[in-house]
């Protein structure tokens, strides 16, 4: 946990805050006046603040429901995301939040009451199922047991049921799921990669074994599982290595468990992939053979097709085609 | 000395400048680093070790002499990614005299400016907030420090390296009890003698987080020297092989660079594009 917990001055009495900062017992608190003050400035090292995050406690302001990119989906036409933290306690290398941040401080925004009176506005205006992603900018489950955001956003959905949540995380820490019933318009969302690549390039993660098992535990209550082959990266044996990860995963998850699997191909934006450089030059997955292709980085368009149809074929023998969707938001 | 001819050479190792007001302030740093005065400079009085790793300056009082001081170091001692630290006296309401606090917090009291150090490692001892002033004064804010050089330095420093590579300490000198009159200069060599432990743990992490950064640039570097000094390369060309041997490093550090075979850099490049694409690719 951070050593160092910054807090606005003007939340520092929010109860949220008072119950976080006595669970918590930080060291040291120091006040500022807003997150921004220490998050945004220019010239802060990702990498090093990787090593220790600190936490800072703070009220989101301006729009807190927002469109998703084009492109991020699993099926539905109005896709929106929350976020109630910026930043992960992970740190996978193909994370497009390292390069798009300037701080890796872990920001988490306590005014849930805001969020969900702009999340009412939005589902209530739609006319047709909207769906709301609250993994985008954090891991929805990996902090909870901090934020309490389970606890307080699962009940509030339940109420809706023509809006879908989706929880996208690699965490293993499923308690507080496990102690509500399975929501209907509710999926959580597992995003795997196979287990030597994720050693490798998913740092602090739980392993890809835990993960599928904690899946297991949460669809035997019921709950709908999203599998998340995103981002798909290449090996030379490339078809061995997603095969025998895919296996595992239906082999453990009832395939009427499963709501949705994304598929995306390895891409970033060519600013982000070079920070990424100048963040990690000796790391073995920015040493891959990608290729400027407008604006974006990735592997070559024959070996990335190539790497995508195999995977959704594969997965067809699985599960039906309407449920594999391809996520490419750049 | 450093001679100019020092500071053409890519360095090799990291760098640590430390930035204090007074010469009271560095003393006893100076007798435990064995730094030397280098002569003949008009501006400050700079000292440094006999590898250059680290200079010590005494700036003057005030943030814009601290802010002038840093600026000096950056250009008298060129260095891609040296540690900053100032290190001085602060007085304040609570402040405990002769404790050394790690700053969490700077406020300039005239721009109302905020600025907030991060750590490279974790403080061991208490964080505090500090309040720069642009003149001495005899009161103290309820909470936290007050000094009059470390927004100058801070702010400065911050434009020069990534902040992960800037501390600040300060040793508590006056309180309500004892005002700043009583401060004497052997009392404050006393304090940062006894304080030192601490001041060389954060001097080392610094130093030591310096020379990390430098070490896989440094590598590249002598690559690139390598095949330069087979063929000529356009500064494009550079660039380019530059990348294709960064990743080069990482996939394949243990074979030789494929120069044998290749007579000019466009020859190299291709030949490097062409390998790191084909490769295999294991995890």
């Amino acid at each position: 946990m951070a050593a160092i917990i910054y807090v606005e001055q003007a939340i520092r009495q929010h109860p949220r805050v008072r119950q976080a900062l006595k669970r918590l017992n930080p060291k040291q608190v120091i006040e500022c006046e807003h997150y921004g003050e220490i998050f945004n400035p220019k010239g802060q090292n990702f990498r090093q603040q990787k090593l220790q995050p600190a936490l800072i406690l703070a009220e989101k302001q301006g729009r807190k429901v927002l469109p998703t990119p084009e492109g991020f989906g699993i099926g539905g036409q109005q896709n929106y995301y929350f976020s109630h933290m910026l930043n992960c306690v992970y740190d996978c290398r193909y994370c497009f939040l390292q390069g798009m941040y300037p701080s890796a401080h872990w920001v988490w925004f306590v005014n849930y009451e805001a969020f969900i009176e702009e999340l009412t506005q939005t589902i209530v205006q739609q006319t047709q199922p909207s769906y709301f992603f609250s993994g985008y900018d954090c891991d929805s489950l990996a902090f909870d047991s901090q934020t309490r955001f389970i606890d307080t956003f699962l009940p509030f959905f339940a109420q809706y049921p023509q809006a879908l949540l989706e929880l996208r995380t690699k965490s293993t820490h499923i308690r507080s799921l496990l102690k509500h019933a399975a929501l209907p318009n509710c999926v959580v969302a597992f995003s795997l990669t196979p287990a030597v690549i994720a050693e490798q390039v998913e740092h602090k993660t739980p392993s890809v074994a835990k993960r599928i098992h904690a899946m297991q535990q949460l669809a035997h209550q019921g709950w709908q599982i999203g599998v998340r082959l995103d981002p798909l990266i290449y090996a030379s044996n490339f078809t061995q290595l997603y095969q025998q990860l895919i296996d595992e995963i239906m082999h453990a998850i009832p395939s009427q468990s499963i709501h949705s699997i994304s598929v995306g191909p390895l891409r970033f934006p060519t600013k982000m992939y070079q920070r990424l450089v100048d963040l990690y030059p000796q790391d073995r997955l920015l040493a891959h053979p990608l290729h400027k292709r407008d604006q974006v980085m990735s592997y070559q368009a024959e070996r990335e097709q190539q790497m995508v149809d195999w995977v959704q074929t594969y997965l067809r023998q699985y599960v039906d085609d309407q449920l594999i969707f391809q996520c490419t938001p750049w | 000395m450093a001679t100019k001819t020092d500071h053409m050479l890519p360095p090799t190792q990291g760098q640590l400048r430390i930035v204090a007001a007074l010469a009271c302030e560095l003393k006893s740093l100076i007798a435990r680093l064995q730094l030397s005065k280098i002569p003949q400079l008009r501006a400050f009085d700079v000292y440094t070790n006999r590898e250059h790793t680290i200079y010590a300056l005494v700036s003057g009082v005030g943030k814009v002499a601290s802010s002038a001081a840093t600026a000096f170091l950056h250009a008298f001692a060129p260095h891609p990614c040296p540690g900053y630290f100032n290190l001085g006296i602060a007085g304040g309401a609570q402040a405990e005299l002769g404790q050394v606090y790690q700053i969490g917090k700077i406020t300039d009291v005239a721009t109302q400016t905020n600025y907030y150090p991060s750590f490279i490692s974790k403080p061991t001892i208490e964080v505090a907030s500090l309040h720069t002033v642009d003149q001495a004064q005899s009161t103290y804010p309820d909470l936290g420090l007050v000094d009059m050089e470390a927004s100058g330095f801070f702010a400065t420093a911050r434009r020069l390296v990534t902040q992960e590579h800037i501390e600040v300490c300060k040793i508590g000198s006056d309180n309500l009890q004892s005002p700043t009159h009583r401060i004497t200069s052997s009392q404050v060599v006393q304090w940062v003698q006894a304080q030192w432990p601490y001041i060389e743990t954060r001097c080392q992490r610094l130093l030591a987080y310096s020379t990390e950064q430098l070490t896989y640039q440094t590598l590249i570097e002598q690559a690139l020297t390598q095949v330069k000094q087979q063929c000529r390369c356009s500064t494009y060309q550079q660039h380019q092989l530059r990348e294709l041997l960064r990743r080069w490093q990482v996939l394949n550090s243990d074979q030789p660079l494929p120069l044998q075979a290749c007579t000019n850099a466009s020859q190299l490049i291709r030949r490097l594009t062409e390998q790191l694409e084909t490769q295999a690719y294991d995890w």
